[in-house]
């Protein structure tokens, strides 16, 4: 197998894995600013959304100084579990992850606030618990919104190149995904000729995942 | 014996109710704004009373004193919104399946097939709620929220969006669901006219507060009444047997006991049962066995009470069942009309619509 292949395989395997990570918990997030009033909602909300405007490079740096060997979680990782998570495989997944969060977050909570509450109620005086009426009946009639999220954040980790060069590297085979190879290739001397294949790759996937996007959000807009 | 005493107050509305309503179809009438859908919203648990207490029989569903609040869910009240609320992504089958699934076995009374049927849903089972009529889609949400097992049917205006015809057949029907399985329903309507002949009691209700309660003719009389009939037919509904089929002359007839009527012509079968709607103000009405007249249908009766509702009369008349018919002031003085008095009423074949 080729490097590039490896590379094209390897960035698809963790974009897909940080998406299906935060899917539920981007959902319930969602849901959560979408339906339901907290103290602490904003801060919250500031917390989520934080990644979209800070430079990559440095939510990187901050993932590493949480995470890290020596970070104020990664320490007890290790101490307790033996877990090192910086510069490897999950690194990147994780990096990818709270990058493209926001993105799915924000989807998601428009796509709930489009579900009638008044059908939520109807539900509710059917008898149907609240975890019924949040699987069967927002969830469903949301589920467009959300899987129109689902692709914009897989498209935003299949691009991710700041926080993840920094959390985890730009190791060959481990964590070089598409964008970090071909920033590599563009560092070498014959590196144009080995980039064309992974520029082909990611435009093809990217535009085909803002198409799937879009028509997800016409129906939504339809339904 | 459903018993509310609630107090609820907002910037520029308070609602304050003490009542206790026998477990029977009770229409909830009011003007816009007097608070009917509050109150059941209130009964439902879909929102919350500043104070006083909710029973269903010695069943406490909110008590601000004990402090009790029973969610939605444990009620055991059914609710037929104002616009259906189907669930736009389920089929009719699943729809009414919902109601079921939720409810645990033992408290189960009644079967899927058995409200299809009643419902005459049949047909309808694989489609889409938005390819359903008005009338289909309150007919699912009604048999949707039996099979949920309540205590209670709540309904808010189902029929507003329906058309006079519609509205009558669908009351019927909720009439007969309310006889065969002897579930109590508190119908909230703005429309008295229409529930008047199907509804046993009537709660009135003005400006947050319940201001008569009792059988519906006799709250007609009540003031507040009238300005809110004004402008609505009073339907009479009459239960008929087909008796001869006179295609060739494009009539019918039909019969009641010892009424028998001449209608147009009807696409039914002799034997068939007909439920008619024939509107108050539809009817003549006289004092003498008129002769000579173009209608066909004369039927000799006594007036067994007379209500006014502002500029309106509203006689009714025994001759065999019961109608109602409309008139003006004058008429009463310029025929003399009483309570007791022989009359003969005169209806146009035409003016009969047919519901069921």
């Amino acid at each position: 197998m080729n490097d590039q292949l490896q590379i094209i395989l390897l960035s698809l395997k963790i974009a897909t894995l940080s998406t299906l990570i935060i899917i539920p918990i981007g959902t319930y997030l969602g849901w959560l600013f979408s339906r339901k009033r907290f103290i602490g909602k904003s801060l919250l909300d500031g917390l989520v959304n934080i990644p979209l405007v800070l430079p990559p490079v440095v939510t990187g740096y901050l993932l590493l100084i949480l995470l890290g060997p020596s970070g104020f979680i990664g320490r007890f990782l290790k101490e307790w579990f033996g877990i090192n998570l910086a510069f490897t495989w999950w690194a990147a997944v994780i990096a990818s992850g709270v990058v493209s969060f926001p993105l799915l977050v924000r989807s998601v909570r428009v796509a709930i606030d489009v579900v009638d509450p008044k059908l939520e109620d109807a539900g509710r005086m059917l008898r149907a618990s609240e975890a019924r009426v949040f699987f069967k009946i927002t969830i469903p009639l949301a589920a467009n919104g959300i899987i129109a999220g689902s692709v914009l954040a897989f498209a935003r980790a299949l691009g991710e190149f700041g926080a993840t060069i920094i959390f985890a590297g730009n190791i060959l085979g481990k964590t070089q995904t598409i964008p970090l190879a071909v920033f590599t290739y563009f560092n070498q001397p014959d590196g144009a000729s080995k980039a064309t294949s992974l520029l082909i790759v990611a435009v093809v996937i990217s535009y085909l995942s803002i198409l799937l996007n879009e028509l997800m959000l016409r129906r939504m807009k339809n339904a | 014996m459903l018993s509310l005493k609630l107090k609820k107050h907002w910037a520029n509305f308070k609602l304050d109710l003490d009542l206790e309503i026998k477990p029977a179809f009770t229409a909830l009438f009011g003007p816009s704004g007097a608070g009917k859908t509050t109150t059941l919203n209130l009964i439902a648990g879909l929102c919350r009373p500043v104070k006083g207490e909710i029973l269903i029989d010695d069943r406490i569903l909110y008590s601000e004193k004990k402090g009790i609040n029973i969610s939605p869910q444990d009620r055991g009240v059914g609710y037929i919104f104002q616009e259906s609320r189907l669930f736009p992504h389920y089929s009719v089958q699943k729809n009414i399946e919902f109601g079921l699934t939720g409810t645990p076995q033992e408290k189960r009374r009644f079967s899927f097939s058995e409200i299809v049927e009643v419902a005459g849903l049949a047909a309808l089972l694989t489609r889409m709620p938005a390819d359903l009529s008005g009338g289909e889609k309150q007919r699912v949400a009604l048999a949707r929220a039996i099979l949920a097992s309540p205590d209670y049917l709540l309904m808010d205006e189902p029929l507003a969006a329906l058309d006079l015809t519609a509205r009558l057949s669908f009351l019927k029907f909720l009439q007969e669901i309310y006889r065969k399985f002897k579930l109590p329903i508190l119908y909230v309507t703005h429309d008295l006219a229409s529930v008047l002949n199907f509804a046993d009691e009537v709660v009135i209700l003005q400006n947050g507060k319940n201001i008569g309660y009792g059988r519906p003719y006799a709250q007609l009389d009540q003031m507040i009444a009238a300005p809110l009939v004004s402008s609505a037919d009073i339907a009479n509904i009459i239960e008929m047997k087909v008796t001869s089929d006179k295609s060739s002359k494009g009539l019918t007839e039909a019969s009641c006991g010892e009424l028998s009527l001449v209608l147009p012509h009807l696409d039914c079968t002799i034997g068939e049962k007909l439920t008619l709607n024939i509107p108050a103000s539809e009817i003549i009405i006289g004092v003498k066995k008129p002769d000579g007249l173009s209608a066909t249908n004369i039927l000799p009766g006594k007036i067994t009470d007379i209500h006014h509702l502002g500029e309106r009369i509203l006689v009714d008349v025994a001759a065999g069942p019961k109608f109602t018919i409309e008139i003006i002031p004058a008429t009463v003085e310029r025929l003399g009309l009483q309570t007791g008095k022989d009359v003969f009423l005169i209806f146009k074949a035409s003016s009969f619509r047919r519901l069921g």
